[in-house]
């Protein structure tokens, strides 16, 4: 018995290590050029370690563009749309999947049908709905929808989750007198929590990545998001790949930071042969 | 009482007055572009300096990325907020004035006493006309022209004569190829021509070029061929002379194996950079290429350049995005009086000096001493007169793909059918033959005609 | 009798409130989705260019699209042929690794975020990694071929080659899924297992009978999404093939866009996108009446 657990965790390991060095072999890459010249980076065979190692790449690409303010611009919108969309996906997701109540299941799938339809062609409706609205040049288009359930994305990942709680937990607390609300928070939210950080980390992706709707709404350079910066970025040094590179690289940091630090709230891991060890 | 009175009649007469002493009310107009770098640094001193010289004017500067421009612009248009004025994407531009989007600009040139702005000053071609050639769209804000550019000292080294600077006699196809083989180097130190030579491994191009209309076009020309006919209306794609000078292109590619694969050109750096560490001898590239190659070549080599060669007779293509102006604009008088400050060569001067842009007026092209204020010799080659200047004015052909109605889904078509021509799995016979094909149902004809 | 009437309450209360709690949602869905999406359809029965008025045409965008147009075609088939390769092989890899990435294994943080790594990157760094990855001269892929002195590949220099290297593409930025999945796995509780075990189970009950019948809602959601974001892939057309070689990757929503900001044809794109979405729906349809067979609710049928 003791072999067979070895031998699997043996396997298990290696996988794990092939599998990660296919995924980071193009990053590694990827930081490696960020170091280099332009010139030198399809050089054969590829030189691993720079020669020279060129940190100004990094200073010289960041302040080509105000990315200082870029930044602030992008957290704002990330706080905003962070709260909103981890309030309201829950307590969407927590009555589609929890609470009966008339019609729920066809209006969910109404909802999911938003999914459905490239945005090519909802992008000048919504536009002109914004205008009206007159949130043409503001934040209000990138955050406002946030606080309506955040996204069908969301909602219906969240579902998936509570549905996989058991119901005896929400009836013991109704025996007891419990609200609906109040199960929503002191038991499901808990439990879900590892969704909940996927669904946290998917939104600061989102709001992070998201081109196409801070350039479409907004009109003044100082409103301007890190991710029109580094389109901006791609348009003036579309060859100077080891700027690119780097820019490409400092707008990853932060999202492996979170995902490194997050972590912590995932469960360190189960073993699926043998007992706890 | 009668101080009273007076006060009265004064002020009366003063809030009358005023209004004529330009106290008028502040204009803001909105300008969209996608520069960046010098580019937008130069476009917002511009504007700046406008609005010093029109104190009731502000100038709004949008930035747009290019790749999202065509989203925002017809975002903006739909929901009745167009910019005053800006950078029009060509393929669209004629389509659009057709339409009544954008502005015609013939009652503000008839009214308007300034000759830079007079058609007949301008250098042919650079005007975007519509309605059978009655109306005007817009004008290129820069003239660019196709060209070779070189690095002189590789030609030193191997011994070899330059390129030809001059236009009535410039290289013909078979001197490239000679010269190319010449300058193309596997990382053995072979040559195409010999034994043993690797095209897998290849240190040094001897030329290299972007596959897009703007490189084909030349040389169809050049062999008395064309993407389709004047009116537009039928393709020539699949005539001889057309077929021959893509099969050439594509030949050096794959036959003489002088210039990169689609493959290897994505993975060589900048052009800037590939000729100044020498892997690449040549390329064919536009005019604007100077402001980055100027740069790169100060202090490291010494850059050339020459008209395209031929296979027939010399033929320029000249190119250039249109600035306009949209009818739903509120200030039309406003936006024409920064059109014409951005059309004045004067204004964009650095622009010009710096190699991204060439003026659009004649006389800047003929005068030797308006020459001589945006040709910097620090930039641009010794030869740069003879092979771009005199090149454009004898030999340049009309840009008449944005002329074309449907050229979105015409380019389209040219595109993936010649993808597998140059990728070197088909013979550019049957690709052409299948392009005119497609072509037949596109070609409906010309706006300016 | 106090129970029957302590549960119709629960009901009235429970409907209150479930109608309360969706309201965001069910607001936000009227107030920014269902305008426009209304609005496309309308459009797709007009000849609109979006800078113009829109005139009425009737049935013409779609009897041109389902007749005469040969891209329609050409684009829905590039379309489900990825489809179809990716989705099966995107889930089952990042359902594998995802068990991989719950043992308790040493490094276990740093595991893990390598295998996310790849799908966070942005667009214009992994188009850059992977035209060095393809290329068919010097590209990694090819040097790895040739270690086995298998045959070098052209990639996505090829008609044949082009989706095949977009699905392996596909496949190394599997992260959000895989993601998705071991937060299902977290879920499980571990009192599961060692009820399993009490019984004298090994891993394979464990897996057979704890695992994957948690794990089918999960499931259930990569699939769906799977599907519906594989239908609308349009940035790596976008980015790196430009619809090529010879119209061999012009996805359909590459397609549409195409004819939305390029043709001016925003209305026949209305037309292109409703279609779409009727096959999206049919094949999510289909999806969710079989799931009644295989996904397996914890809080059971009937809630």
């Amino acid at each position: 018995m003791v072999k067979r657990r070895t031998i699997i965790r043996i396997i298990t390991y290696i996988v794990l290590f092939i599998g990660s060095v296919v995924c980071l072999i193009p990053l590694i890459w990827l930081i490696r050029s960020s170091f280099m010249e332009t010139g030198q980076i399809f050089i054969i065979p590829p030189e691993w370690i720079p020669k020279p190692f060129r940190w100004q790449n990094y200073i010289e690409a960041l302040s080509s563009l105000p990315f200082g303010r870029y930044l602030l611009n992008t957290l704002e919108i990330l706080i905003f749309v962070e709260m909103g969309t981890l309030l309201t996906a829950t307590v969407c997701a927590y009555s589609f999947a929890r609470l009966r109540w008339p019609g729920r299941d066809l209006i969910f799938g109404i909802l999911l049908t938003s999914l459905m339809l490239p945005y090519a062609v909802t992008l000048i409706p919504t536009f002109i709905l914004w205008k009206y609205l007159r949130g043409i040049n503001t934040f209000a288009p990138l955050i406002i929808p946030s606080w309506f359930g955040g996204g069908v994305f969301y909602i219906f990942l969240l579902r998936q989750f509570f549905l996989t709680i058991p119901f005896e937990l929400d009836e013991a607390a109704y025996i007891d007198g419990a609200s609906p609300l109040y199960v929503y928070w002191n038991i499901i939210l808990p439990l879900a929590k590892p969704a909940i950080i996927v669904v946290g980390i998917f939104t600061f992706l989102g709001v992070w990545n998201d081109l196409l709707g801070p350039v479409i709404y907004l009109n003044d350079p100082d409103k301007f998001t890190v991710a029109i910066g580094l389109a901006q970025f791609v348009s003036s040094y579309a060859s100077y790949w080891n700027y690119l590179m780097a820019a490409a690289a400092t707008m990853t940091l932060p999202v492996v930071i979170l995902f490194f630090v997050a972590q912590r709230y995932f469960i360190q891991g189960i073993t699926l042969t043998g007992l706890k060890g | 009482m009668f101080k009273k009175v007076l006060a009265g009649i004064l002020s009366v007469i003063l809030l009358a007055v005023f209004p004529l002493f330009g106290f008028a009310e502040q204009v803001e107009l909105t300008f969209t572009h996608w520069d960046v770098g010098i580019v937008r640094t130069v476009l917002l001193a511009l504007a700046r300096n406008f609005e010093k010289s029109h104190p009731n004017i502000k100038v709004k500067v949008l930035d747009i990325p290019y790749d999202r421009y065509d989203e925002k612009i017809t975002a903006m248009v739909a929901a009745g907020n167009p910019p005053d004025l800006g950078y029009g994407r060509e393929p669209v531009v004629l389509e659009w004035a057709e339409k009544g989007v954008l502005l015609d600009l013939t009652p503000f040139i008839k009214k308007d006493p300034d000759p830079n702005v007079k058609l007949e000053n301008r250098i042919p071609f650079s005007w975007y006309l519509y309605d059978r050639g009655k109306k005007v769209a817009g004008s290129s804000v820069a003239l660019e022209i196709m060209v070779l550019w070189y690095n002189k000292d590789m030609f030193d080294k191997a011994g070899l004569a330059y390129p030809s600077p001059n236009p009535d006699k410039p290289w013909t196809y078979k001197d490239l190829i000679e010269a190319a083989t010449k300058l193309t180097v596997d990382r053995n130190g072979k040559h195409p021509d010999e034994p043993g030579f690797d095209p897998t491994n290849i240190k040094t191009f001897g030329v290299s070029f972007s596959v897009w209309y703007a490189s084909l076009l030349p040389f169809i020309r050049s062999n008395g061929g064309d993407f389709y006919n004047e009116a537009a209306t039928e393709p020539l794609i699949d005539h001889p002379e057309a077929v021959e000078a893509i099969q050439f292109l594509a030949d050096l590619i794959y036959k003489y194996h002088v210039a990169p694969t689609p493959a290897q050109l994505a993975s060589l750096p900048s052009l800037s950079i590939a000729l100044q560490t020498q892997q690449v001898a040549m390329a064919i590239d536009g005019q604007w290429a100077l402001s980055t190659l100027s740069k790169a070549a100060k202090g490291r080599f010494k850059l050339g350049v020459a008209p395209l060669p031929i296979f027939k007779k010399p033929v320029g293509v000249l190119t250039g995005g249109p600035i306009v102006m949209f009818s739903g604009g509120k200030h039309k008088e406003e936006a024409w009086e920064f059109y014409k400050w951005l059309m004045n060569p004067e204004n964009v001067l650095p622009v010009m000096r710096d190699g991204l842009w060439m003026p659009v007026q004649k006389s800047w092209f003929t005068d030797p001493k308006l020459l001589k204020r945006w040709i910097d010799p620090t930039t641009h080659p010794p030869e740069y007169k003879q092979a771009v200047v005199d090149y454009l004015l004898k030999y340049g052909t009309e840009m008449t793909y944005y002329m074309t109605k449907n050229w979105p889904k015409i380019e389209t078509a040219l595109n993936q059918g010649l993808s597998n021509v140059f990728l070197g799995h088909e013979d550019a016979k049957a690709a052409c033959t299948r392009i005119a094909n497609e072509m037949k149902s596109l070609l409906i004809g010309r706006y300016d005609r | 009798m106090s129970k029957k009437k302590d549960s119709l309450s629960l009901s009235k209360v429970e409907a209150k409130w479930g109608l309360i709690l969706a309201l965001p949602a069910i607001l936000g869905f009227i107030l920014w989705t269902a305008g426009p999406m209304i609005a496309s359809l309308v459009l797709s029965f007009t000849s609109w260019d979006a800078v113009t008025s829109p005139k009425f045409i009737g049935l013409s965008n779609y009897r041109k699209l389902l007749i005469e147009d040969p891209l329609f075609k050409k684009s829905l088939g590039v379309t489900l042929y990825y489809s179809v390769g990716s989705v099966p092989l995107v889930l089952a890899i990042a359902f594998i690794v995802a068990l991989l990435l719950n043992q308790k294994v040493r490094g276990l943080a740093f595991f893990r975020t390598a295998f996310y790594l790849p799908s966070i990157v942005p667009a214009v760094a992994s188009a850059m990694i992977w035209i060095w990855l393809f290329n068919p001269d010097f590209g990694l892929l090819n040097q790895f071929l040739g270690i086995f002195n298998l045959p070098k590949l052209q990639w996505i220099y090829s008609e044949t080659q082009v989706i095949p290297s977009l699905i392996l593409m596909s496949i190394w930025g599997m992260g959000g899924s895989m993601i998705i999945f071991l937060a299902g796995l977290q879920g499980v509780p571990e009192q599961l297992y060692e009820a399993v075990e009490v019984d004298g189970g090994n891993w394979w009950h464990k897996f057979r009978y704890i695992t994957i019948p948690m794990m089918t809602p999960i499931i259930f959601f990569n699939l769906i999404m799977g599907i519906i974001g594989t239908l609308q892939t349009f940035n790596q057309a976008y980015v790196m093939t430009s619809g090529g070689p010879n119209y061999a990757s012009l996805f359909y929503v590459y397609y549409l866009y195409l004819n939305a900001f390029n043709y001016g044809a925003m209305g026949y794109s209305c037309a292109l996108a409703w279609i779409l979405f009727l096959i999206v729906l049919g094949l999510t349809l289909i999806v969710l009446r079989s799931s009644s067979y295989w996904v397996y609710y914890e809080m059971g049928k009937g809630r």
